[in-house]
């Protein structure tokens, strides 16, 4: 771990595959926060369910801040509120209305866990979950959080065949619904499970290797991870040009959700990952930006 | 210690287009605002607004659009940045509303011509909007979009400055964007906060909000180019006291004051003067009087903006930080003419017409849905 | 309008409007409806009073007018059939 790392303290997720109607989570809200709670659609279900699982029997300080990222938003409300009201011919409901701000979701996860730090909802195209994390690293190397939950929700909905054609996939793709969190502490904690190395963009292959040899990890201990929007022939080029063996495919049988890149911290964390110390993962955009996090066991 | 500066400002409202015509309105009356019809089912609901200057509400598509692009090349060559800058640069994109315009647009056209259709098959990505101003103005840096409620574009600001601080950017773009749509206008309805005569912070005739469009940016640098302005610190907090409402006894406003302070390294005693959130509600004007009591035992002269310009929601934080910073430049703290003459009910006064004032260190305060709250500390004097 | 069953129509609509767990044979007309047993805040004040006038035709304003409608479910009943049968 070097000096600029941040801590991991847990990781935990929420995935499911989604067959037909994506299922009612309300039991397990109950469940796994140990309290129902009332007012609020599928997409903040989800994340008081994945941050709920990824702290599991922790009591974070109070001064934890939380980054959420979703490229999709809580489909659900919005919709619901659009079809009502220039359809139907309904205005929207309070409870709806104020629930369509995309910063809901991190009031909930706030108050769930009695949380009065900084509170974020940042929105992305192809980088969501990497600039989500990218702010948090930034504040917590500024010495501003100390804390941190750092998560991101991405959720289907009825009917999946809508769904589909609003994410632009194929009829038959398989579509699943995911949250996933990692809670960050910026102090060296002894039982951390793995720290944050950082997140960069870059424009360049060029820049991207010259910053990756910065970094004190060697191309034999490091796995390469391909993320979601790096096409296969790009992810080869680049990982020949890094010299790194070991790979790290934590997407393999996953449907599709936006924000995929959220799933892999924990994912190698939990793994074998061929004997790999850290994971260099690589996203990339249309605009041939590339997207950069690395992280270490 | 390094900083950044305020190279460059665009800016459309209610006031006008660009900064200069902004601030020249400050001068003037409060605009009175517009009650229009806005559909609901069979029949109509009133919603009273301040729409943007010389921009009439048709063909929402472009015309969310083409102000955006309006703004954004204002503050870019304001600033003065060259094209191999401007690919140095990030783009933070502070809205509540995003292009919820042109989704309900694109679905109202849908239902007319057939009416099985569905909201939201075109636009559904959050980073669309960001993706094409990047694209637009050649940034090839990273961009973010915040969305949280009524502090979004403020928060933008204090992660584009965190961004340029810390090393990772040269430069910054930083936008506010709200445009007016149907559902934020019948939602505020349905919360009974709209109030058809003007807004009336901390006034005892106040009513609730108008709504406001705005659009604002800016560019934030290392290099001072002449700029005089620069964010000194500032603070965000959750409060869990409600999703609507802030804590009404104070505390959590003045939490994130105190903290705002502290991180800038200001004493209260230092403030010339206070932006206040301000949304004429009495919920809100009573935690932030409250609030600011709390940390001021004898409150610096306040100001409230969105009489000017309606509640520009998500763009709020960086429009009323550039009217008020404009306004500052040219040696004036501004007024709100008709509100709060006298002492209010809240015992709070503000100026009638605009206030001789020298440069100094000046807070600006962001109350949103959530319990976001965000405290921001700027200074056109370095210290 | 039979007041027992706008009563047991009332319950209902609080349940579903406020995503509340409640037994409706539980909820007690007599009590307030607001700072009481039933720990509704403002914000389900507002999408009660939005599901009446969408329901029942009947505006129930904000001051005194709302307090009294909100006093009890058994209030807001008498409130709804005094305002349809005075409109």
């Amino acid at each position: 771990m070097s000096k600029a790392d941040i801590s991991i303290r847990a990781a935990g997720d929420y995935y499911e595959e989604v067959a037909d109607t994506p299922p009612d989570l309300r039991t397990l809200v109950k469940d796994v926060t140990g309290k129902p709670v009332r007012r609020v659609g599928r997409f903040i279900q989800l994340g008081l369910i994945g941050a709920a699982k990824c702290v599991g029997g922790a009591t974070l300080p109070p001064e934890t801040a939380v980054y959420l990222t979703s490229r999709r938003g809580d489909l659900e409300v919005t919709i619901e509120v659009m079809q009502e009201l220039f359809r139907d011919g309904h205005a929207p409901k309070p409870l709806s209305f104020i629930n369509t701000v995309s910063n809901a979701a991190c009031y909930y996860v706030a108050r769930h866990f009695e949380l009065h730090g900084r509170s974020c909802f940042v929105g992305g195209g192809s980088f969501g979950f990497e600039t989500a994390l990218d702010l948090a690293l930034l504040e917590m190397r500024a010495g501003i959080v100390r804390s941190a939950l750092v998560g991101c929700i991405e959720i289907a909905t009825d009917p999946l065949a809508l769904h589909r054609q609003r994410l632009s996939l194929a009829p038959d793709a398989a579509v699943a619904e995911a949250s996933h969190w990692l809670w960050l502490e910026a102090s060296r904690a002894p039982d951390a499970m793995g720290s944050v190395g950082g997140v960069e963009f870059f424009t360049s292959l060029g820049d991207l290797a010259a910053w990756f040899g910065r970094q004190g990890v060697g191309a034999d201990s490091t796995a390469f991870s391909q993320g979601q929007f790096l096409a296969d022939g790009e992810a080869a080029a680049i990982r020949r040009e890094l010299g790194l063996r070991k790979a790290f495919n934590y997407r393999a049988g996953r449907g599709y959700y936006d924000c995929l890149s959220g799933a892999l911290v924990s994912a190698f964390l939990r793994s074998e990952a061929d004997g790999a110390s850290a994971v260099l993962h690589i996203n990339a955009d249309p605009d041939g930006r590339l997207a950069v996090m690395l992280a270490r066991r | 210690m390094s900083r950044s500066y305020f190279l460059g400002a665009g800016l459309h409202t209610r006031l006008g287009r660009g900064v200069k015509a902004n601030i020249d309105a400050m001068f003037g009356a409060l605009p009175t605002p517009q009650v229009i019809q806005v559909p609901l089912g069979e029949g109509h609901e009133p919603a009273p607004v301040m729409l943007l200057h010389d921009a009439p509400l048709e063909d929402v598509e472009q015309r969310l659009w083409r102000v955006i692009e309006g703004v954004a090349s204002e503050a870019l060559e304001a600033a003065g940045l060259t094209e191999a800058q401007r690919r140095e640069t990030v783009l933070l994109l502070g809205s509540s509303s995003v292009d919820i315009a042109a989704s309900e647009a694109i679905y109202q056209r849908g239902l007319r011509d057939c009416a099985n259709a569905h909201p939201l098959m075109a636009n559904s990505s959050l980073g669309e909007m960001a993706d094409r101003i990047r694209r637009r103005f050649n940034l090839a840096g990273a961009d973010y979009t915040i969305s949280t409620a009524c502090t979004a574009s403020a928060n933008a600001l204090v992660y584009a400055d965190a961004l340029v601080k810390s090393g990772r950017a040269k430069f910054a773009l930083v936008m506010g964007v709200e445009t007016f749509n149907i559902i934020t206008a019948l939602g505020f309805h349905g919360l009974a906060l709209l109030a058809p005569n003007g807004m009336r912070p901390f006034d005892k005739g106040r009513g609730g909000i108008v709504l406001g469009e705005g659009c604002s940016a800016l560019v934030v640098g290392q290099k001072r180019n002449g700029a005089r302005f620069h964010l000194r610190g500032s603070a965000n907090l959750c409060d869990i006291f409600g999703m609507s409402t802030a804590n009404p006894d104070g505390t959590t406003v003045s939490g994130v004051i105190k903290m705002a302070l502290e991180a800038s390294g200001t004493k209260a005693s230092e403030i010339n003067g206070i932006k206040a959130h301000g949304t004429a509600s009495l919920l809100n004007d009573e935690a932030e009087a409250a609030g600011m009591r709390q940390v001021f035992p004898q409150l610096p002269q306040l100001c409230a903006l969105k009489p000017f310009i309606g509640h520009t929601f998500g763009a709020c934080g960086l429009n009323e930080l550039i009217l008020l910073t404009g306004l500052l430049e040219r040696g004036y703290f501004p007024a709100a003419p008709g509100i709060c003459a006298e002492p209010s009910d809240l015992d709070i006064t503000l100026a009638q017409a605009p206030q001789p004032i020298e440069p100094g260190v000046f807070m600006l305060n962001y109350f949103g849905f959530g319990g976001n709250n965000t405290s921001l500390v700027v200074a056109n004097v370095e210290g | 309008m039979d007041k027992a069953a706008l009563v047991e129509e009332l319950k209902q609509l609080i349940i579903t409007e406020c995503d509340k767990e409640f037994e409706p044979s539980e909820m007690d007309t007599e009590a307030p409806l607001m700072n009481g047993p039933f720990d509704l805040d403002s914000l389900d004040a507002l999408q009660i009073a939005l599901a009446i006038k969408e329901r029942y035709k009947v505006r129930i304003e904000g001051g005194p007018d709302g307090r009294k409608a909100f006093a009890s479910i058994s209030a807001l009943a008498d409130f709804i059939i005094e305002s349809r049968s005075s409109a």
